[in-house]
Formats: C-alpha cells, structure tokens, sequence
C-alpha cells in the first residue's frame, strides 16, 4: 500500500493550479471527489472567489457547495443525514459538541463504534478549538460504500500547526517539523502530559482502525500508513513555499470497510 | 457546624457530552467562584468524557483548594479518568519510509 492520500492531496494542488490558470473550476464532469482532494480544493475557490460550476452527483453538489457557499444552513444544524458538519465562527466553552455528535454519530460504525468516533471526533474538535484560530472549519464523515471505505477529515484556514507552535514561543525549524512533533505528541502547552490528542487519534485511525491518515498544515505534511497487522509506516513531506502548501490544516483519514471494533483505551495513552 | 456541601450536575451544566477542554475550564472557574468550600459534582447521566476534558478536569481539580468530590462516575469516565491519571509514555509505533522529507519546494 503506498501513500494514496498524498496522491489525492497532490491532485488538489494540480486542480487548483489549473483553476487559478483558466479562472474557473468545472465540476461537471466530476463523479466524485476524495475528501483529500475536495476540501481544500473548495476551500481554495471559496476564498479566491474563482467561478465554478456544480458537479452532477447530487450528493458532491450538496458537499461542493456547502464548502464553497459556506452557508451554514446547507450543512449545519443537527441533521443526521448530513455528510458535512461546518464547526461555528464562536469557538468558546459554551460549543454544544452534542450538537455535532448528533449530526455525525449514524456514521459511528463505520469508525469502530461509537467511543471510537466520538474520541476521534472531540480530540480533532477539540485541537481545533484549542489552537487553529480559523474561521471556516468543517468536518466530514461519510462512507463509501461501492469502494469499501469510509473517510473523517477535518479542515481549518486557522494558523497551522507550526503556526501555533511559534505563538506559543515554541522553535520549529519548519512546518513539517512541526507536523511530525505535533503527531508524536508534542503540544504547544509545552507540559509533557500534554500533546495526547492527535498522538491518540492517529494510533486509534491507524493501529486500531488499520486506516491511512494524511495531515497537511502550513508548508508540511505527514501521512501515516496501515499496511498489515503491525506494521505502520510514516511519511513525511516539505511543501515549503510550493503549490503544494495549504494556508490552516486539514487531517484527512480513510479506513478500510468495515471498520474493526475496538477498544480505545488500548491506543489513548 | 458542619461545612456546607455543593452539589452540581455536571450533565445539566455542561451537556452529557463531555468534550472540550474549555468546556472543563469555565466548569471550575465557575467552581471556584462559589463561596462553598466543598462540592460534589454528581456525573448522573454522563455518556462521554473526552480525553482532553478529563485531563483539564483532573488538573484543576489538583489545583483547587476546595474539596471537590465525584459521585455516579459512569464506567468510561472512570476509565478516561485512569487513562489520564497513569499516562502511558507516548512511543514510536510506526516505521519511518525514506526518512528524507520529499520536498515539492
């Protein structure tokens, strides 16, 4: 198995360069879009403003423009029948996470059960709340039945994750540095019990859910691999000031369906 | 004279939900507000405890000079709560593939 999420992502930096080229995006003739590839993508038109046109597929139209409208009427609210959750402006103490939970918590099986999906979904929330200062974010959940899989990413335009790190006064000699310390559970709190949320979610995707994990922040990038029962491999990348680069953070995960059942507390340190 | 003893839902405060760290911090500012030196805070009807919340809320906890009490802790709490309490060193569970960065720059 090799890095297939990168693959994707490279995917939406080659769409997005033909964008920014011809000054539109078609859709049309898209079927489908892999989450690696279409959240950045649409959060790309929506702040260049470049014209698109809708997909055909009727559930990628709803998910394009929700992202690219960024109406939160299209894909908020407790809708269990949403693939899209877009997280509110307000991040403060008083964020109803049930409210999220609800829309997203049908999809619990097919990311090992329900503690499974709600410690993935909260310590990801949570990250995102504690450090990504954004101010569109959304969070995907949906399967993929004819191809076997299931996807969770969450995306952010906040300040990445080395850029949390630098206002924390923390030195990071570049974004992919910062990528790899924040997934081996370094935390810009700088105490050592710290740093155990996206350390804990990318074992419980990979080792337990036996998934592949992109993280894309800033000028870095990281995709963790399941390739057979335990072996995991890692990978990581320097997008510097290419094309390739995402201004916020997006954490994309694929898991093989059906997900295996596990207990968390085996991978939560 | 006996101390007076607080008692607060945790649920109907915050949500069954336990989830965000923030969540745990306001929950103890508003704790330490209180003139009560004692507080049982009841977790009756709690379904979750993120990782994150359980370690701002055992935090604070130690921190506090009041005598704050648990009663009804559902089993996944207790259990996030030990996580929490006794963490396991983070380790290496993964091997590094060419361990050189690619670099699109």
């Amino acid at each position: 198995m090799g890095p297939e999420l990168w693959y994707e992502y490279l995917d939406y930096s080659r769409m997005r360069d033909a964008a920014v080229r011809s000054g539109s995006f078609e859709f049309a003739q898209i079927a489908d879009m892999p989450s690696a590839a279409m959240l950045p993508l649409c959060m790309f038109i929506r702040r260049s403003g470049i014209a698109w046109t809708a997909p055909g597929n009727e559930r990628l139209a709803a998910l394009v423009s929700g992202l690219v409208s960024g109406g939160a009427e299209a894909v908020s609210g407790v809708n269990t029948n949403t693939d899209l959750i877009r997280l509110p402006d307000n991040r403060t103490h008083q964020l109803d996470m049930k409210e999220i939970l609800h829309a997203i918590q049908t999809r619990a099986d097919l990311f090992g059960g329900e503690n499974a999906f709600t410690y993935v979904v909260g310590e990801l929330a949570d990250n995102w709340n504690q450090h990504s200062q954004s101010r569109n974010s959304y969070i995907l959940a949906r399967g993929l039945p004819d191809l076997r899989c299931s996807e969770l990413s969450i995306i952010d335009d906040g300040i990445t994750i080395g850029g949390s790190f630098r206002k924390a006064g923390m030195e990071v000699e570049n974004d992919m540095l910062a990528v790899k310390r924040a997934v081996g559970g370094l935390s810009s709190k700088s105490r050592e019990e710290r740093g155990y949320g996206l350390y804990s979610t990318l074992r419980i995707l990979t080792e337990g859910l036996h998934g592949t994990v992109l993280v894309v922040s800033g000028g870095g990038a990281l995709e963790r691999i399941w390739t057979s029962p335990g072996k995991i491999l890692q990978k990581t990348y320097h997008l510097g000031g290419s094309i390739c680069g995402f201004e916020g953070t997006l954490v994309s995960a694929r898991m093989p369906m059906p997900a295996p059942k596990l207990d968390i507390y085996d991978y939560t340190g | 004279m006996t101390t007076p003893v607080r008692e607060i839902s945790i649920a109907k405060i915050i949500s069954d939900h336990l989830m965000l760290r923030d969540s745990a911090t306001a929950f103890f500012d508003d704790i330490e507000r209180m003139p009560d030196e004692a507080v049982v805070v009841d977790f009756d009807g709690v379904i979750w405890m993120s990782r994150a919340f359980a370690h701002e809320y055992l935090t604070r906890k130690k921190a506090s000079r009041k005598t704050i009490d648990e009663r009804n802790l559902p089993e996944d709490v207790l259990r996030m709560m030990a996580v929490v309490a006794n963490p396991a060193p983070k380790k290496k569970t993964y091997v590094e593939i060419d361990t050189e960065p690619v670099d699109t720059g």
